[in-house]
């Protein structure tokens, strides 16, 4: 029991001293996680070629057919590759597969992240990051982000061109209060009040 | 100036003119009135903004919804008839309907 108490302690004091220990992988108070993902615009152009992506920390690697929107853990890097369909062998897939001298893999320029989070009554639901192949030869492989198509909670969507390649382009629709006012207002403030107003009927009742 | 503070100052000048409304009609208890408009108030307008916002976008359709909704409370609140309580409800949310229109959408 006591090693018990002595472990906890050592636990909590670890976490409040490093809290960043924490935050790394959960959801920040007041913060929702957007459901995002990416997809690859024009994957049938290249017949010839099939496209992976890796990332070492968690997910791994996944092959990305076209129509495929496809994720990642949310503080991986995460690579594309085409490899020469000629070459590939599903089963050869792995960790090792990825390394830097592989000779049949074919990095693209391109380094993709995750979307992050957004304030909790933001309207945002999902944001989908369209990647379209710019040119690809046995030496290189150019990606290029060309638009990202958000949908709101109220079922609308829009589509946002990239203009430059490391900024993402901004919703159009975000939350307009703070998220602790959005709770007071939206939640607690009717419920409060239907509740005084319950209460007053039903002392009335009691009265009778 | 913030989002937050106009729907505050939207609650503040609702309960203001709903209160003033509801007194002519009763004309006793101020200070109850008053703590009924308050929570009557607090319970709809919200949830007709929330409305608005993300479920219903027919800005009518909300208010008649409020007005159903707050006579029913008036009636129960105030021990009144219920086609007075509706007259009552009409008469102030449209009143702050003609404000909202005019200044807030």
């Amino acid at each position: 029991m006591r090693n018990k108490l002595i472990i906890l302690f050592a636990f909590v004091l670890v976490f409040s001293v490093f809290p960043q220990a924490v935050s790394a992988d959960l959801i920040i108070p007041g913060t929702k996680s957007v459901n995002w993902c990416y997809e690859i615009s024009n994957i049938n152009d290249y017949p010839d070629y099939v496209f992976v992506f890796n990332e070492e920390r968690v997910t791994g690697h996944g092959i990305i057919n076209q129509g495929d929107c496809f994720g990642f853990y949310k503080n991986g890097l995460t690579s594309v590759y085409a490899i020469p369909k000629a070459e590939f062998n599903e089963a050869e897939l792995n960790r090792e597969f990825f390394e830097e001298n592989n000779p049949i893999l074919i990095k693209s320029n391109i380094q993709l992240n995750a979307f992050g989070s957004v304030q909790e009554n933001d309207p945002l639901q999902k944001a989908v990051i369209t990647l379209d192949i710019e040119s690809l030869s046995k030496s290189s492989f150019d990606v290029q982000k060309s638009k990202v198509t958000y949908t709101y909670t109220d079922g609308t969507s829009e589509e946002e061109v990239f203009q430059s390649q490391e900024i993402m382009p901004e919703p159009s629709k975000t939350a307009i209060m703070p998220w602790w006012f959005a709770k007071f207002w939206y939640i607690i403030l009717p419920i409060l009040a239907i509740i005084l107003i319950g209460i007053i009927l039903l002392i009335r009742r009691l009265k009778k | 100036m913030s989002p937050m503070y106009w729907y505050i100052l939207s609650l503040i000048i609702t309960i203001v003119i709903e209160f003033s409304v509801i007194w002519i009609f009763v004309k006793k208890d101020t200070s109850k009135l008053f703590l009924y408009t308050v929570l009557i108030n607090s319970f709809t307008l919200p949830l007709a903004t929330f409305s608005y916002q993300n479920l219903i976008n027919n800005f009518y359709l909300v208010e008649a919804l409020v007005i159903f909704a707050e006579s029913i409370l008036i009636m129960l609140l105030l021990k009144t008839k219920y086609p007075r309580a509706l007259l009552i409800s009409f008469v102030a949310n449209f009143i702050t309907a003609m404000i909202s229109l005019l200044f807030f959408i």
